[in-house]
């Protein structure tokens, strides 16, 4: 893939696939991609436009650019349909305001239980209700299907794995790592999979250098923004949405097993007993880290309020942190700035 | 704008409320922070002191001194655009004061997301705060229709609750009691609801920022015989202002909806802005939250999870242009003002299609006006009164 990788185009990827098949857009990484793809749609998560003018007139400026940029994808770029699962506040709204506006064939919104462990007998049957309602479009999804679908994606969350312990070996650059998640999101999983093999057999890691950084956050919109980072240093963990928190696998092959997955899932928007700080340590520890940056959007209330006690175990633990929150149009020259600032820091 | 003479009989109840509040330790009782949203009939036979961090905020606010607060939590690294009742809850919590001296520390917290996930993360962090247990009931977003699996998942949860409580208190839960709490809290909604209804006399007899202040006893009290008793005194007042022909706005000639929870720091420049255009607010959808319980006693655990499932921010936008859509109508008003409120995601967002669906179907015209509840310092106060007189001159003509 590493001729495939660089020479990539999803835009054009889904252009062809739009041709012979359905698409629906998804938003969160708890979207049971495994039920769409056992009704032969392709899920595909959206990151949104750059520029955002018409979702302006559904979202307040207060809303976070996150929302608004996807919605500006709906507004100008419809799929066949969209699955909204219930994240945070924005996203439980923003689902309301996409059917409103945004032409498909097809919405839905799974109703996540916040306590995901508890709630495993009601996320089950939730899980049901979709898969029905997904059935009345697609045409029945038998136990089969479901049961091959769900193989076919832990067989690639166990390559995507694979990539994660060899960029743990040597230094595999977090912009690779993350056209390679979004490859993954965007593709036909067993499409993605035959890629992701070729790409670990030529991939050849190269040694770290310093400083080393982990990334906090939820989607990276902007590749641009990891590009910079990396003129300055080398992420060699993340803990993102579009990145590691994507890799678990399903246990056992059925909606119940989708539903327990999500357990080993962190994410601020749910009830977190245990904070992520003492984690974020370990992994500090584990790869050797020199630093933590965390990357937010502004207005994201959820990973907002969980910064602050990151924030305040890295500080006791002596790890420096850098917070970056990215606005609708994030300025490239204030990011490197700040960026460069805290790697000739930690350089000392 | 005629005060009520209810107000004084109300600002004795409150606060005795928080009085109770402040002697409960010292009375053996516990102290439970409750989440506005959360079944407190729950929490009632077990004869615990229930406080409500949001009212609480709420009355910083309305003293000005939400600004204040909010800055002591961005010191503390919780950044500007997260709720303000969460931050002015974390100022006044670290700095240990509030215009009432600051609220007890709890024993427990309960809290419910049914209004928002801003209440998970703000009590999450309380409970961290104060080493006490947080019980916690996930009620799942309304998108279509309530689903059965959904109320079962409450439940459960709720029964788990009586449990945790149980443990907690050291007592039993005492069904009788409980049965009794929700018949008073029944018909607390009840008066309740028939309070604003009095909103669709005309002129009407108050305003919503009577309602607003009016709402602490349903919001904080709801389940006892005193808050019974409050509003069974306030609705004769009302009464007597419709025979006497007492308006709460003299010579009451646009009569407006309100949506979102009050700008507390300018409620009483906004009040009588209004009132100079002899514009009257009869009814808004925030205290209204308060008057749709439909509590069935007879099956109490599962009606009590429908109804806390139901509540108004637990809604889609459809559902929600459903009750808008009604109170136009019953109240008859000419216009509709959004507060579009910075600190409350589940509310605002959505409001600008909502305007525009509003309307399409009743064809009122709806103005947008931007600030937030607690946290005066983003208020333009200025740009405000422009945009609403604009509004209201032309409603006049
Ligand atoms: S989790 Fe944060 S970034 Fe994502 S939609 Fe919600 S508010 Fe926006
Ligand atoms: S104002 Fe909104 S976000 Fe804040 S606690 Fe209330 S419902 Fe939640």
């Amino acid at each position: 893939m590493k001729a495939a990788l660089s020479t990539l185009d999803l835009q054009n990827y889904l252009g062809q696939k739009k041709k012979i098949m359905k698409i629906f857009a998804h938003f969160c990484s708890f979207t049971p991609e495994e039920i769409l793809h056992a009704a032969g749609i392709l899920p595909v998560r959206i990151f949104g436009s750059h520029v955002i003018e018409k979702a302006s007139a559904h979202l307040q400026s207060y809303c976070c650019s996150y929302a608004k940029r996807v919605l500006e994808e709906g507004l100008t770029r419809p799929l066949d349909g969209s699955v909204f699962v219930h994240s945070c506040d924005t996203m439980q709204r923003l689902s309301d305001i996409w059917g409103y506006s945004v032409k498909e064939e097809f919405h839905e919104t799974l109703v996540l239980p916040v306590v995901i462990g508890a709630g495993i007998e009601y996320l089950t049957k939730e899980l049901d209700r979709f898969r029905k309602r997904v059935e009345v479009f697609s045409g029945e999804i038998s136990d089969n299907t479901l049961k091959e679908s769900i193989s076919i994606y832990n067989e690639n969350r166990k390559l995507l794995q694979k990539l994660y312990e060899r960029r743990k070996k040597g230094h595999i650059s977090a912009v690779v790592v993350d056209k390679v998640m979004k490859a993954t999101m965007t593709m036909l999983k067993q499409e993605h999979t035959a890629l992701l093999e070729e790409f670990l057999e030529e991939v050849d890691p190269r040694e770290y250098s310093h400083p080393r950084l982990i990334l906090l956050g939820s989607v990276t919109v902007d590749p641009y923004v990891l590009e910079i980072i990396e003129e300055y240093g080398q992420i060699s963990y993340d803990d993102l949405c579009t990145g590691s928190r994507y890799l678990p696998l399903v246990e056992e092959l059925s909606l119940r097993g989708i539903a327990q997955r999500y357990q080993s899932m962190w994410c601020p928007c749910r009830a977190v007993s245990v904070p992520r700080g003492p984690h974020i340590l370990d992994k500090i520890k584990e790869y050797e880290a020199d630093g933590v940056v965390l990357l937010l959007h502004k207005f994201c209330e959820p990973h907002l309020f969980e910064a602050v006690s990151i924030k305040n175990t890295l500080r006791e633990n002596g790890y420096p942190c850098l917070q970056l929150e990215l606005e609708d149009q994030p300025s490239p020259e204030q990011i490197r700035t700040r960026v460069q600032a805290f790697c000739e820091m930690l350089e000392g | 704008m005629k005060k009520l003479n209810t107000y004084e009989n109300l600002k004795k109840l409150i606060g005795s409320h928080y009085m109770q509040g402040k002697t409960a330790h010292f009375f053996n009782q516990k102290v439970g922070w409750v989440s506005s949203g959360a079944p407190v009939e729950l929490l009632r036979p077990f004869d615990v002191i229930t406080l409500y961090p949001e009212n609480h905020a709420s009355i910083c606010g309305a003293a000005k001194q939400g600004s204040e607060f909010c800055e002591v939590a961005e010191a503390e690294g919780f950044s500007r655009d997260l709720c303000s009742y969460f931050r002015c809850d974390r100022g006044s919590t670290l700095l240990g004061t509030s215009p009432i001296g600051g609220l007890p520390r709890p024993d427990f917290l309960f809290g419910c997301n049914n209004i928002c996930g801003t209440i998970l993360k703000w009590y999450e962090i309380a409970s961290r705060h104060y080493d006490v247990p947080f019980l916690f009931v996930d009620t799942p977003f309304v998108h279509t229709a309530i689903t059965d699996h959904a109320v079962e998942y409450v439940t459960a949860q709720l029964q788990q609750a009586v449990e945790s409580l149980e443990s907690l208190t050291g007592r039993e839960f005492d069904e009788q009691k409980f049965v009794r709490t929700l018949e008073l809290s029944k018909k607390c909604v009840e008066l309740w609801t028939r309070t604003l209804e009095f909103g669709a006399y005309k002129p009407s007899p108050l305003t919503c920022f009577d309602a607003f202040t009016q709402m602490a006893a349903i919001v904080s009290l709801r389940g006892t015989q005193e808050a019974v008793t409050h509003y069974m005194t306030l609705n004769q007042e009302l009464e007597s202002r419709v025979q006497k022909g007492i308006a709460a706005v003299e010579n009451e000639n646009i009569r407006l909806l309100w949506d979102n929870i009050p700008v507390w720091y300018a409620m009483r420049g906004l009040s009588e802005l209004f009132e100079k255009y002899h514009a009257c607010l009869v009814a808004d959808t925030y205290t209204n939250a308060w008057a749709s319980a439909a509590l069935d006693t007879g099956n109490p655990m599962e009606s009590l999870a429908r109804n806390y499932l139901e509540i108004y921010l637990n809604i889609s936008m459809d559902l929600m242009l459903e009750r808008i859509v009604a109170l136009i109508h019953r109240f008859d008003v000419d216009g509709m003002v959004m507060h579009s409120n910075r600190s409350c995601k589940p509310y605002s967002l959505g409001q600008y299609d909502l305007a525009r669906c509003i309307k399409e179907e009743t064809g009122i015209p709806v103005v947008i006006i931007e600030a937030d509840m607690v946290d005066s310092r983003v208020y333009a106060e200025e740009q405000m009164r422009t945009r609403i007189e604009a509004f209201l001159e032309s409603l006049g003509e």
